[in-house]
């Protein structure tokens, strides 16, 4: 594809992601997670000294970053989606033997409900689940062409995803297993580097938040302290852990990754089942049970999609999912006893978590 | 050279020429069966066959065909023949001419044309002769083709000593780095400096967030470029894939003659050795194969060496005369015109070419048009165990050569050559100027000149072994005359920048500022960055962020945090492809190598003012221990 087709495409829907992120913003109540980003990067961005400072000091880092560029949360939903939406077109023009069904597909899924909401609402999530899955799909596709270029990203995306949420780090005992399981038996020596390569750049990216911390604030661990939407503020201090809160932080962020190689295992039908069940699931939550769980199932759902089933069985249960699922999510939105109401979060409540000593220099 | 020769005025020749070396005692009979058989199956001359596999010396072959064909050699009285020369017929034919037909004009008298000749049955020199001299009787005798060489060279030696040293700088001085800046870049480069000092002077805080911002942005975008090289040449794609099959479906009879220089310098006994074997494990008809030997002129020892592991009789001795600079460019281009290869490539002293080397390359050409110049194997080393510095450097090499090359490559960019098994089209490297004398990274100057000719290189599956620097002063000198030269390349092509635009597009521009010239200018750059991290850690001190503003310091701590992470990270990823695991963990041990870099950055950039045509040599044969592969 030209490049100006694809900057033509990008911007397409960018257009479209922030008409629509401005039409859901206005109606729905802002996530805690959104609020607070904004809040701080606007806190931020008005010191004159010590900003580059305390921009380091924030956290999540990525999507932090994200709104300290975009202060207005509605551009930096559409930019986010333009980015992802441009990607996942590319990608799926590649592959399939009926592009014309598959680019149908995967706008469906992108300009569905779930998408939308997700993207305005839980716009970290999102990226972190997205980094999670790719990792274990560069994972998979290395082991199964061993190409280089996916062994490079799998450690990219695994080590950016700790800017996301330091909910990633529970995911390295996962992928150790993953990895002690999956090339066992291969090249002598094989094992221990693909080990040091895949945890590198957590590592290094992980030090380097450290390290920031330490210098400016004397304490290494001040960063997770100082965001309340992070595992440290739930969990309470790391070296006091009760058992049980360790075990459901790492299954709450593994099984994003667990899933694609679980999916391995089942033919075509099966696959299709799950993508299609995934979709059913995160439209229906999109509209009804939790945003959070929608934006899992929703990232979950794409991978099934690639390569595409195209087979007749595949397109009746889509279409079938896709109507009835987006019937009942658009219901769920527009009904009058909406529960998307995450809590109300007021402007105190949440300037109050923030401790402004923090990011000043 | 075999039964079938024909002479004017001569019956044909009563016995085969092989019938004759057997009854001569020169051959057995078993020798000649098989050397029979090898001519069916390559068509190749009968004499060449059993010349190459050192059956037989030369001027004995030779002596046996005279008789053979009534034909007189004329190799046991050259000293007489000089005298007789005609210097005015000889200045009728070019140096390269002579070579390519291998003989040589002796004198033109009313109407017989007298000349000495290697193979006296080439109708092509018979067309180049009755085309100078229509009419005329062609009297011709013989001499072996090392004969030929040595008139050449003792009537030509001046005239191609000029060639190899100042032709590429008289015919195309814009692409020469016998000047190392021309007069628009010095003034250029003082109108520069005078203006940073202006600045300096009222304002030095000005000055030094001008030069750190520059140094930054160039830095930043250095990564990026490698960055998106990195994961090209991580693709499946990575150049021309040779089989095994392919290989092996090669006719011999159909394969070309292969010129191998060796320029070889003060160089140990035990390299000349394993040099030696090495040539002669090359999978390739030996009888196919122009093997030549540079030595330098003072260089007796090194002489005696080669003679001494007594190579087969077709390999050629070539002493190029003393002149400066003295480079391994000039060597090679000296010997350029005593080539007689359809393809030629060259070897340092110390190395290890995979046997089937040169059959990929000839593949690799007949898959492409004559567009393609070169082709270049990669390179490794095989004492990479030795110690912790050629565990770093077989890291940086495999990381070079299996996914910078490979990602310049699969993006179409221009591709600088390695010291050592590039594979030329002869006859292009000839068009091309052959290597610049006063680059010292004469390899990397002929790889950005081709394609800014409108040349392509391209990189195959074939693997060359070199011994790996284990010493570090050892290293820092070879490393500081790669960078220098890689600063003279860079200097050279920015003097047309349109040119370059316009042969290679923006992206042959970009691989130049930030490929050939990042390199040098990044690693000197990040002694300086480095430099000022450690201060700012020890002294603690706020003026960085009192006076840089946010967006550079944000440019500054990127470069040094994804900078170094990048380096390592993709260092651990070289060791893929080669399946070298062990090397994995010394990765990490990067950020000391670079400090090495950097230090030979420095000195190059100083030597390229002081010295810029000084060849640091590197010493061989360092290294103990068993040869991995």
């Amino acid at each position: 594809m030209k490049p100006w087709l694809i900057v033509l495409l990008a911007a397409v829907f960018f257009g479209f992601f922030a008409l629509s992120s401005s039409i859901l913003l206005d109606t729905l109540v802002v996530s805690d997670e959104t609020l607070f980003l904004t809040e701080q990067a606007r806190s931020i961005s008005q010191l004159d000294n010590g900003r580059a400072t305390a921009s380091f000091l924030a956290y999540p880092l990525l999507p932090f970053l994200g709104f300290l560029l975009f202060p207005n949360p509605i551009i930096f939903s559409a930019s986010l989606g333009a980015i992802l939406a441009t990607v996942v077109i590319l990608l799926s023009r590649q592959k399939d033997a009926s592009p014309l069904f598959q680019i149908f597909l995967v706008c469906a899924v992108l300009f569905s409900p779930a998408f939308l909401f997700v993207l305005v609402q839980e716009p970290v999530h999102l990226i972190f689940g997205v980094l999670l899955l790719s990792a274990a799909f560069f994972l998979l596709r290395y082991r199964e062409t061993s190409s280089i270029q996916n062994c490079f990203l799998l450690g990219l995306c695994l080590g950016t995803a700790v800017f996301c949420r330091c909910e990633s780090w529970w995911v390295a005992p996962l992928f150790v297993l993953i990895l002690v399981l999956f090339f066992r038996g291969d090249e002598k020596g094989e094992l221990s580097s693909l080990l040091l390569v895949t945890f590198f750049p957590l590592i290094f990216f992980s030090g380097v938040l450290f390290f920031i911390n330490w210098v400016f604030t004397g304490s290494a661990l001040s960063f997770l302290r100082d965001s309340p939407y992070s595992s440290y503020a739930v969990l309470g201090s790391p070296f006091v852990l009760p058992e049980p809160h360790l075990f459901f932080p790492w299954l709450h962020s593994s099984w994003p990754s667990l899933l694609p190689f679980v999916m391995l295992f089942f033919h075509d039908r099966l696959r299709t089942v799950f993508a299609a069940g995934f979709l059913f699931i995160s439209y229906w939550s999109a509209g009804g049970i939790h945003l959070q769980a929608s934006s899992v199932f929703l990232v979950l759902a794409l991978p099934f999609l690639f390569p595409i089933h195209t087979g007749k069985f595949f397109r009746t249960v889509f279409l079938v999912i896709f109507i009835c699922g987006s019937v009942l999510s658009w219901w769920q939105v527009t009904g009058t006893d909406s529960p998307l109401d995450m809590g109300q979060v007021t402007y105190e409540r949440v300037h109050s978590t923030v401790d402004q000593s923090k990011i000043t220099p | 050279m075999n039964s079938t020769h024909k002479n004017e005025d001569k019956t044909p020749p009563v016995k085969p020429l092989g019938e004759l070396l057997v009854e001569k005692g020169l051959i057995s009979p078993e020798q000649l069966q098989e050397a029979l058989t090898l001519q069916r199956q390559s068509k190749n001359l009968l004499g060449e066959i059993i010349v190459s596999r050192g059956w037989v010396k030369p001027v004995f072959l030779y002596q046996t065909i005279a008789e053979q064909t009534d034909l007189a050699y004329a190799g046991s009285e050259l000293m007489q023949l000089i005298e007789q020369v005609d210097r005015s017929l000889v200045k009728r034919f070019s140096p390269e001419q002579m070579n390519r037909f291998v003989f040589f004009p002796l004198k033109i008298e009313q109407e017989r044309v007298e000349i000495v000749t290697a193979f006296p049955n080439n109708p092509a020199l018979d067309s180049l002769l009755h085309e100078h001299f229509p009419g005329y009787r062609v009297e011709k005798k013989l001499v072996t083709p090392y004969e030929v060489d040595w008139l050449i060279n003792y009537f030509f030696k001046e005239v191609i000593l000029s060639e190899a040293t100042t032709g590429l700088m008289y015919r195309h001085s814009e692409e020469s780095a016998a000047r190392v800046f021309t007069r628009a870049q010095t003034t250029g480069f003082s109108l520069g400096a005078v203006c940073i000092l202006l600045v300096a002077y009222a304002s030095p805080y000005y000055a030094f967030l001008l030069l750190f911002t520059v140094f930054n942005l160039f830095y930043l975008l250095n990564i990026l470029f490698k960055f998106v090289l990195s994961l090209s040449g991580a693709g499946r794609k990575t150049g021309e894939i040779i089989t095994d099959a392919e290989i092996k479906s090669l006719q011999t009879n159909k394969l070309p003659v292969y010129t191998i220089l060796l320029p070889l310098y003060k160089e140990p006994s035990s390299v000349i050795h394993q040099l030696t074997r090495s040539i002669h494990h090359l999978d390739y008809p030996p009888e196919k194969l122009d093997v030549i030997y540079l030595i330098e002129e003072d260089d007796k020892k090194t002489l005696e060496d080669c003679r001494a592991e007594s190579p087969p009789y077709t390999v050629r001795f070539l002493v190029v005369p003393q002149g400066l600079p003295k480079t391994k460019p000039r060597a090679c281009n000296f010997g350029l015109a005593f080539a007689r290869g359809e393809f030629l490539t060259i070897f340092d002293a110390e190395d290890m070419p995979e046997p089937s080397q040169l059959k990929k390359a000839v593949i690799a050409f007949r898959r492409h048009s004559s567009n393609y110049a070169c082709f270049q194997a990669a390179l490794n080393y095989y004492n990479q165990n030795q110690n912790l510095l050629t565990r770093l450097f077989t890291l940086e090499y495999s990381y070079w050569f299996d996914f910078m090359l490979p990602g310049l490559f699969a993006l179409n960019l221009p591709i600088p050559l390695g010291g050592t098994s590039n594979h030329f089209r002869t006859a292009v490297l000839r068009e091309l100027g052959g290597w610049d004398p006063f680059n010292v990274t004469e390899d990397a100057d002929l790889g950005m000149r081709a394609s800014y000719r409108g040349y392509k290189i391209g990189v195959f599956n074939s693997t060359t072994y070199e011994e790996a620097n284990s010493q570090i002063t050892n290293w820092i000198r070879q490393r500081s005359r790669w960078l220098k030269g890689y600063l003279q390349t860079f200097l050279v092509h920015n003097r047309r920048p349109l040119h370059v635009v316009s042969t290679s597009g923006w992206k042959g521009w970009f691989t130049l500022q930030f490929f050939i010239g990042g390199t040098t200018i990044g690693q000197a750059a990040s002694l300086i960055l480095w430099g000022v991290f450690a201060f700012w850690l020890v002294t603690r001190a706020g003026i960085l962020e009192k006076y840089i503003p946010a967006p550079i310091l944000y440019m500054g701590t990127f470069n040094l945090f994804f900078g170094n992470f990048l380096g390592m990270y993709l260092s651990m990823l070289a060791v893929f492809r080669r399946k070298y695991y062990h090397l994995t963990a010394y990765a990490l041990l990067n950020p000391l190598y670079w400090l090495m870099a950097s230090i030979a950055a420095w000195k190059a950039i100083y030597q390229l003012f002081s010295r810029p045509f000084y060849w640091e040599k590197t010493e061989h044969g360092l290294h103990q221990g068993g040869i991995r592969r």
